[in-house]
């Protein structure tokens, strides 16, 4: 990396954090808003998602990586999603499905 | 290139050392140790089944009043030889010492990735078991509530299973450290000309059990530490409203659920049955394109299966849990992805059979137990199918059916698998070969008694009779027809033990006999053997780093003089 | 005999060691919090009713902290880039400014947790409770673990340096003294306390001199011998903290040395630092999400 790319890599890691300063101003704005539960659990859940997806991939650098580490993450994402939703399949029975 | 040769003290040199070699020897024998003491668990309480409440010859003193085993005690076995063979013993032999020693050997790397690491983990997971074994000490006796510790009984158990899960914690770490070192180590420390695709099919196993122990285990560490929680700081997180125990209505907050453990447990432990069974896979792909002498079968379709099964093991967990009232559509699902999980299982024992067609086999101790293997898994796999149906799992779930289906794999299947990777490794670790005799005797008594403990099972379960009892079904009538069949179990199993005699005995013999000097007394074309001396060297394994030219398995190619390319052999 | 590509990148897979590992280790830990979120999801769709964050705990506090943490995020990048600058007076600044973040993040979460044992707001309360206190421990955890190793890169000292950090025990000492004093100095340990008080103020005032300052560390070994002597009768939580505190200044004094890798490879060092980094602002996502999770929704 050269010196100018720092620079201008900087440059980007203020503007990420502004926005997130920004963006956790506005989930506890939404939160005093009173919504109820499912529109402030989506809300809520947008909003983090995109605070995380920025540091994820400014701060660490994933917006631009190498395959191996894409594909590490894609298969721990899968098998997050799975451990994170499946186990509710089983709370339904066949009524509600 | 150069080799260290500076002096180090014995310390700096065998025990708190960070060569690969020497910690994987370090698991090999902490493990070796950990596996007869589990078994010699099960020998107890197959004494207690086959002559319910008659006392213990030899260890009665140690056990209760009379010699009699006391119930409670017996559960604490149970659970506790579960953990043992399973954390303390198998996995840590098949990925701890083999993955260890072999997997740096075979790609051509000096070292794992992180060597400090490496050892790190090494001491985590000989904490961790001291942790365990600590357990048989408090009050009340070591954790009773199965290996799989469910809640709530687990999280109102004694003090055993607050140590049990300390235990658990440490040795999970200490997973997490060994395969981020082992995919580290095959990712970025592969030598020049070693692809993917000519890695010999024992490191892609290895390499998919990392993948699988790293990203199943956190889940359960996670569950560990709620269920400590739940022990120490009276949370109830798997703890239901209103439980009454012993008549009284407990005085916790309530409002949590016992489910939640299944899950997080099973999880973990369905991607752990195939860390048991995947480095099983890859030493008996070894042993046996070796002493066929031609080519395993199938390369490519062996590892792309091996991928596909380590992927399904995470969707397929909860056929363990079918009798806990989940919907029919979900029950729906985990039935199917069981079912399609068993396919890659059947395209590797395909593969394997399929290899051994034509060549001229050397029937070696290794090849032996390697052979073994093969007809043992295949009960194990096949008798698991009716359990992944539920209609058939209502009946079958609980009983011994279960524990037969599970042995004949890790029993006769895993433990076959290792100790064939012991006796064909076993020059390469020390320079001398073992006792041809012994190591026949060991496998066909092994062999014989292997099955008069674990078939009997399956007739018994079948009966109905269910696990975890401690007076082996007496008192059902249902198991009258079938209770002849626990002292048969005993007595195989304690002859089983016998036979393991062989084992020891050729393992001193062996130890303390002459070096062959021979570096690759099998004709064995992957790098562990052909660019190494035996023993290999201290500090960097290799004279010179090889390259790789060919695949892992070119025996008797046409043409060549010798029936063995090695890996590293150009044209 | 080395061990390949500890600093450059193996050429086909571009990455160096260490970078890879430290992602294999966050893949197990996005599936260690992912357990914990799934039990959360879990046990908050079982029961029929299940309490808003916010009415139990402070949200303002949290949010300073979510800043304290985000902040934290950019002064660890920025003190990477600094490095690459090959600056590495802005690298201390900068991760000297993450310590002292992460450090206020700790010192806010303990007024957190204190207010809530105060009004008797326990793990064992209630299922919410258990688990806000189970996943912001856990996380907790992590944050003091990356204290650790930001500051073993961080500690390279000259001689200034080192008196600041001396100094800093010793200011720390004194107020564990002080907070102690109704509990025990006052009795038994008058005699102890006293001297160490002693021993303190004399080594914060030698350490302004050139010629004793490497000696201060004596004195700190010694404040915390006579300090210790008190543990026979005495056994307040302050006391625990000065035994704690003591121990680490006698560890960072005498044991730890100072990390000389920038000086022989500052390629390595810069590539430490970006592996820190890393887990720092995995720390600082999964914060991100524990946020609204447990005290918004
Ligand atoms: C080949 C395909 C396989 C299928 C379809 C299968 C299916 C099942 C099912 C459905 C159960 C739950 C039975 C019950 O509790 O009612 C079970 C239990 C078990 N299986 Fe398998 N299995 C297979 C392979 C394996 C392998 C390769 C292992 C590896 C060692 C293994 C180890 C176990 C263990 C340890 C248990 C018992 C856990 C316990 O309840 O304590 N299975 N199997
Ligand atoms: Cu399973």
């Amino acid at each position: 990396m050269t010196p100018e790319e720092v620079k201008h890599h900087i440059k980007t890691y203020v503007l990420v954090f502004v926005a997130l300063a920004f963006l956790t101003v506005v989930t506890v704005a939404i939160s005093y808003l009173d919504l109820s539960v499912r529109p402030a659990v989506i809300l809520a859940l947008i909003v983090a998602s995109i605070k995380g997806s920025l540091v994820a991939c400014y701060f660490m650098h994933l917006i631009d990586e190498k395959v191996t580490i894409y594909w590490t993450l894609l298969a721990t994402v899968a098998m997050f999603m799975v451990l994170m939703f499946v186990p509710l399949g089983t709370m339904l029975n066949h009524t509600q499905m | 290139m150069t080799i260290d040769h500076h002096k180090q003290s014995f310390w700096t040199k065998y025990v708190f050392s960070t060569d690969h070699k020497i910690i994987g020897i370090q698991y090999g024998i902490t493990s070796l140790v950990w596996l007869l003491f589990g078994f010699v668990l099960m020998m107890i309480m197959r004494y207690q089944l086959a002559y319910p409440e008659s006392p213990i010859p030899f260890v009665g003193g140690l056990i209760g009043e009379g010699g009699i085993l006391p119930s409670e005690m017996y559960n604490s076995l149970g659970a506790m030889h579960g953990t043992i063979m399973i954390f303390l013993g198998v996995v840590p032999l098949a990925f701890g010492a083999f993955g260890n020693y072999f997997v740096p050997l075979q790609i051509g790397a000096i070292d794992m990735a992180f060597p400090k690491l490496n050892a790190a983990s090494y001491w985590m997971y000989f904490l961790g078991s001291v942790i365990m074994g600590i357990g048989f000490f408090v009050p009340g006796g070591a954790a009773n509530s199965g290996w799989t510790s469910y809640p709530p009984l687990a999280d109102i158990a004694t003090t055993g299973q607050t140590v049990w899960l300390f235990g658990m914690v440490m040795l999970i770490t200490s997973s997490l450290l060994g395969s981020i070192n082992i995919l580290a180590t095959v990712i970025q420390l592969r030598t020049e000309g070693m692809t993917w695709m000519k890695l010999p099919i024992f490191v892609w196993t290895q390499f998919i059990t990392a993948f699988l122990l790293l990203l199943a285990f956190p889940p359960l560490e996670a569950a560990g530490v709620l269920q400590l929680m739940d022990r120490l700081a009276g949370t109830s997180f798997f703890m239901p409203s209103g439980l009454v125990v012993s008549g009284e209505v407990l005085t916790n907050a309530g409002g949590g659920s016992p489910l939640l453990w299944q899950h997080l447990f099973w999880f973990l432990a369905h991607p752990e049955v195939y860390v048991l069974i995947l480095p099983a896979f890859g030493i008996v792909t070894e042993v046996i394109a070796n002493n066929t002498r031609k080519p395993i079968q199938g390369y490519k379709s062996l590892v792309y299966s091996m991928v596909f099964l380590g992927f399904m093991s995470f969707v397929v967990w909860a056929h363990h849990m079918y009798l806990t009232g989940m919907g029919t559509s979900i029950g729906a699902f985990f039935q199917t992805t069981t079912m399609i999980i068993s396919i890659p299982s059947v395209v590797i024992l395909t593969a394997l059979l399929l290899s051994l067609w034509g060549g001229s086999i050397r029937f070696n101790t290794p090849m032996l137990f390697a052979l073994g293997f093969l007809p043992m898994f295949g009960i194990g796999g096949l008798t698991g199918l009716p359990l992944g149906l539920a209609a058939a799992d209502i009946h079958l779930h609980d009983t011994y059916y279960v524990i037969g289906h599970f042995h004949y794999i890790v029993a006769p299947g895993t433990i076959f698998a290792l100790f064939a990777g012991i006796y064909y490794w076993f020059p390469k670790m020390t320079g001398k070969r073992t006792n041809e005799m012994l190591g026949k005797l060991h496998f066909f008594f092994s062999f014989i008694f292997m099955n008069g403990v674990f078939m009997p099972m399956f007739i018994q379960g079948l009966a109905g009779v269910s696990r975890r009892l401690w007076d082996g079904g007496e008192i059902y009538a249902h198991a009258a027809d079938v209770l002849y069949l626990n002292e048969v179990m005993s007595v195989s199993a304690w002859l089983l033990g016998l036979s393991q005699l062989f084992f020891i005995i050729n393992m001193i013999i062996s130890l303390k006999g002459e070096k062959t000097g021979e570096a690759n007394p099998w004709d064995a074309t992957t790098l562990d053997w052909t660019d190494t001396t035996s023993p290999p060297l201290g500090h960097g394994n290799f004279e010179k780093v090889p390259t790789v030219y060919c695949g892992p398995y070119e025996y008797s190619v046409p043409g060549s003089k010798e029936d063995f390319t090695p890996q590293s052999k150009k044209g | 005999m080395d061990i390949p590509f500890t600093v450059k990148n193996r050429p086909d897979t571009g990455l160096y060691n260490g970078k890879l590992g430290v992602w294999l280790f966050l893949a197990s830990e996005v599936m260690l919090f992912g357990g914990l979120f799934s039990a959360y999801v879990f046990l908050r769709t079982g029961v029929d009713s299940w309490p808003v964050g916010a009415d139990i705990l402070n949200v303002p506090l949290a949010t300073l902290n979510t800043m304290f943490l985000i902040t934290s995020s950019v002064t660890m990048v920025m003190s990477w880039a600094s490095l690459k600058l090959n600056d590495f007076k802005k690298f201390k600044l900068y991760a000297g400014l993450t310590l002292l973040l992460a450090c206020l993040f700790l010192v806010v979460k303990y007024f957190e947790y204190t207010a809530k044992f105060d009004h008797h707001l326990f793990p064992s309360t209630n299922n919410f409770l258990g688990i806000y206190f189970t996943m912001t421990g856990l996380h907790v955890l992590h944050v003091i673990g990356g204290i650790f190793v930001i500051y073993y890169y961080w500690r390279k000292f000259d001689h200034n340096h080192r008196t600041l950090i001396n100094n800093i025990f010793c200011a720390l000492f004194l107020v564990a003294i002080f907070t102690n004093w109704d509990e025990g100095i006052k009795g038994y340990e008058t005699t102890n306390g006293l001297i160490s008080i002693v021993l303190l103020l004399v080594a914060l005032v030698s350490s302004r001199k050139e010629q004793f300052k490497l000696k201060t560390k004596y004195l700190i070994l010694g404040t915390f011998f006579v300090g210790a002597l008190g543990i026979f009768n005495f056994h307040g939580t302050g006391y625990y903290l000065f035994l704690f505190l003591g121990l680490l200044a006698i560890a960072d004094s005498f044991i730890f040395k100072s990390n000389t890798t920038y000086e022989s490879d500052p390629e390595h060092f810069t590539n430490r630092i970006e592996i820190v980094g890393l887990y720092w602002h995995f720390v600082d996502l999964v914060w991100i999400f524990l946020f609204p999770v447990l005290y918004l929704l």
